[in-house]
């Protein structure tokens, strides 16, 4: 069971922006929270609805189920092997110093 | 696995789909917590705009970034500075590597994605180092 201060978090019954309900998450809900809670670092799940609430609920459903650099530069550009952080330095700042 | 720094490093790998790619992004899935530093992000977009030869490829990953769960801190330099000076660090590490194990350390992440072994001088775990 949560407490949300306001309504546009899918699940929560409808009221008054301010007013305290509460609301029993759905399955999917849950996991988003979860998700939710992990991604932003947050401690507890019900900080997790608060966040998803204060984001409203499709920015804070992208924020969680977004995947992780999804884009990718060309395949031209494609490593043959791994940098070492001497070789991304060069690249950086043009050169050894 | 809890927190996990980002290194310029990781950002390369994954962008330019490199061969540690799919291990660096499983890394990024296990982790709970994703944190970089502005210097970092500030070295990933000098290294994409220096490889590409154009600037709106390094824009493009920036908003991605900035939509994802990775929390770029931005710790005053000062503050860095005198996490350093209280460490007594020799070594060959940028301002973004201290950055990052500074913040690493304040956010106790203990793992870094990155290939570099010097971040270990600081008790932190370099998951890609090869040394």
């Amino acid at each position: 069971m949560y407490h949300a201060e306001n309504l546009m978090f899918p699940g929560a019954p409808s009221g008054r922006m301010g007013e305290v309900v509460s609301f029993r998450p759905s399955r999917e809900e849950a996991a988003l929270i979860e998700r939710a809670r992990r991604r932003m670092g947050l401690r507890t799940r019900a900080e997790a609805v608060r966040f998803l609430i204060r984001e409203g609920s499709e920015r804070g459903k992208r924020v969680a189920d977004a995947p992780v650099f999804k884009l990718r530069a060309p395949e031209k550009y494609r490593l043959k092997r791994s940098l070492s952080s001497e070789e991304i330095d060069e690249v950086v700042y043009g050169g050894d110093p | 696995m809890a927190g996990l720094a980002l290194d310029t490093w990781a950002f390369v790998e994954t962008y330019f789909d490199g061969p540690r790619r799919a291990d660096v992004e499983r890394a990024l899935e296990a982790a709970d917590v994703l944190v970089t530093v502005r210097e970092v992000v500030a070295e990933t977009f000098g290294f994409i705009v220096r490889r590409t030869a154009r600037t709106q490829p390094a824009w493009e990953w920036w908003e991605a970034l900035s939509a994802s769960p990775v929390h770029v801190r931005e710790p005053p330099l000062a503050e860095v500075r005198r996490f350093m000076a209280s460490r007594n660090r020799a070594g060959s590490l940028s301002l973004a590597d201290h950055a990052l194990a500074h913040t690493a350390l304040h956010e106790h992440a203990r793992d870094v994605a990155t290939g570099d072994a010097e971040f270990r001088a600081f008790g932190l775990i370099p998951l890609f180092a090869k040394r």
